[in-house]
């Protein structure tokens, strides 16, 4: 690497300016370098604005950026494609708020939420199952393994906030809303290039993750009842009509 | 010589994701579309799927912002596949990136940096263009950057610009609006930068409006947030008067004016190509 690089990788990371101003042609521009660094460290924070919209919502653009500006610094990008940074932003927000806001717990939970919908909207396209292929599952269909939607996401949370996060996504909240910690597991998928989440029971959620982990649909749904009532074929019926069964 | 660009020599705008509901198959034949390749290097998606059914309607140019030629590494190759594999989904009339760099291979900092105008750097600058070259399978574009201040270099950027050139066989994309920046922060010629490129190596051409830094009044900055300057049209008309007829881009990013209002804005760049003449 060339020196000139080495010290504007230097500078842009830590601030410190004595490397690169040699390579400067007078004093008087050392100031302007700070344009890198700013531009550096906005664009990180406006990508994570973009992926985690409700977390802002939730804590405010101030602290919101503060978070967004720390994580970025000690979290650079590690390639080109915005989209794809920030993928443990949750889980920092978890460990930083856990010492000085313990009480705001749930926000990695909305975090994780945010994650979810983004994956779900970026992931691949496959065609779900036609009616030929539904109805070529009939003979023998306990020991078919299927393939969910790629979009389908299983998120599980220590806080019932889906209903706070959906509020989040479409519009601002105004009114203060009681936070019950009671865990849920929520599914995201798109349909159409929207993306629809729903709360699940947890057999159904038992039921939908080992069909994800290649067990064959007698499997799955004798986990799913060793959990709880259910109705494996109105469940099983839910997937086809969503066109999660590929 | 294989030829550079198959944009029309017409005005272009933006495309963003919040415009795709308003592009329609009845607006101007010659409207063409810009795009940053590193918004569509996903998985698949809306964004994907519209964006591939407006490339069958309108003309797209592939706009990247993150394979760094001006680096110190060779380009990588995942980014290089994931830009091949867009190019095959998407028919690109043109594929342009920066000379600049946003860091190494384990220090990507989501920026575009300066690349050190030096002869050393010719050197690693061709390799990695030509790097990408070979994997598209065509020439790109490659764009002047925004100054924001003067470092010490062994030549005009104009001649660095053409010397990469005539090494790779690469074309230029020529944006005014840096160059108007770079005129007004570094104190270069823009008129002399122009006149030290090569007409026929130009490409495509990209206008966009600037800001003012907040912290240094005299600072102006690349932040494609505003209409195109007074400033920048001029120059714009003086290039054209240079060059003739070819593509020029609205160029915007932040602030985002409705897609009718950009649309008007392409459509004065539009009667400024119509009615251009090119001085001999």
């Amino acid at each position: 690497m060339s020196k000139f690089h080495a010290a504007f990788i230097e500078y842009v990371k830590t601030g410190h300016f004595e490397a690169i101003a040699s390579h400067l042609t007078g004093a008087e521009n050392q100031g302007r370098l700070a344009v890198y660094r700013n531009t550096f460290i906005s664009g990180c924070i406006d990508g994570l604005t973009r992926k985690y919209p409700s977390c802002e919502k939730l804590l405010g653009v101030d602290f919101f950026k503060t978070l967004a500006r720390e994580f970025s610094i000690s979290n650079p990008p590690t390639n080109p494609v915005l989209s794809e940074f920030g993928e443990d932003f949750p889980e920092y927000v978890r460990d930083t708020l856990k010492q000085e806001h313990p009480d705001l717990s749930y926000v990695w939970d909305i975090c994780q939420l945010d994650r979810a919908w983004h994956h779900a909207y970026f992931s691949l396209e496959k065609v779900p199952l036609d009616e030929a292929g539904i109805e070529s599952l009939i003979v023998d269909i306990e020991n078919k393994s299927l393939s969910l939607h790629p979009s389908v996401q299983l998120v599980n949370v220590s806080s019932a906030i889906t209903t706070l996060w959906s509020q989040l996504r479409d519009s601002d909240i105004s009114e203060q809303m009681a936070i019950e910690f009671k865990p849920e597991t929520v599914l995201l998928w798109r349909d159409s290039g929207k993306i629809l989440h729903r709360v699940l029971a947890a057999s159904e959620a038992l039921f939908i993750l080992s069909i994800y982990e290649g067990k064959t649909l007698g499997e799955s749904a004798e986990i799913a009842m060793q959990s709880d009532e259910i109705d494996i074929s109105n469940t099983f019926s839910q997937l086809l009509l969503n066109n999660l069964i590929t | 010589m294989q030829t550079l660009t198959n944009l029309p020599a017409s005005a272009g705008m933006s495309l963003k994701p919040e415009y795709f509901d308003s592009v329609h198959t009845n607006l101007d034949a010659n409207l063409w579309f810009e795009v940053h390749a590193e918004n569509y290097l996903i998985q698949g998606g809306p964004r994907l799927e519209q964006l591939q059914e407006i490339s069958s309607h309108f003309p797209i140019s592939i706009h990247g912002v993150g394979a760094s030629l001006g680096g110190p590494d060779p380009i990588s190759q995942e980014h290089l596949s994931r830009l091949v594999s867009l190019l095959n989904l998407i028919p690109a009339a043109v594929f342009s990136e920066h000379i600049a760099w946003s860091g190494t291979q384990s220090n990507y900092l989501g920026n575009l940096m300066p690349t050190p105008i030096t002869k050393d750097s010719i050197d690693s600058t061709a390799k990695n263009i030509m790097q990408l070259q070979n994997a598209l399978q065509r020439p790109i574009l490659i764009e002047n950057p925004a100054n924001y201040l003067s470092f010490k270099s062994d030549m005009p950027e104009s001649e660095f610009m053409m010397s990469l050139v005539d090494i790779t066989g690469c074309g230029i994309l020529l944006d005014i609006n840096n160059l108007f920046i770079s005129a007004n922060n570094t104190g270069i010629d823009p008129h002399s930068y122009i006149q030290g490129l090569n007409s026929d190596a130009i490409g495509e051409i990209h206008i966009a409006g600037h800001s003012t830094d907040p912290n240094e009044q005299g600072l102006l900055i690349d932040s494609h947030d505003s209409d195109v300057s007074k400033g920048v049209w001029e120059l714009l008309e003086a290039l054209l008067s240079h060059t003739g007829p070819k593509p020029v881009l609205i160029e915007r990013d932040g602030n985002l004016p409705t897609f009718e209002a950009l649309l008007a804005e392409r459509n004065q760049a539009q009667h400024l190509i119509n009615s251009i003449k090119k001085i001999v």
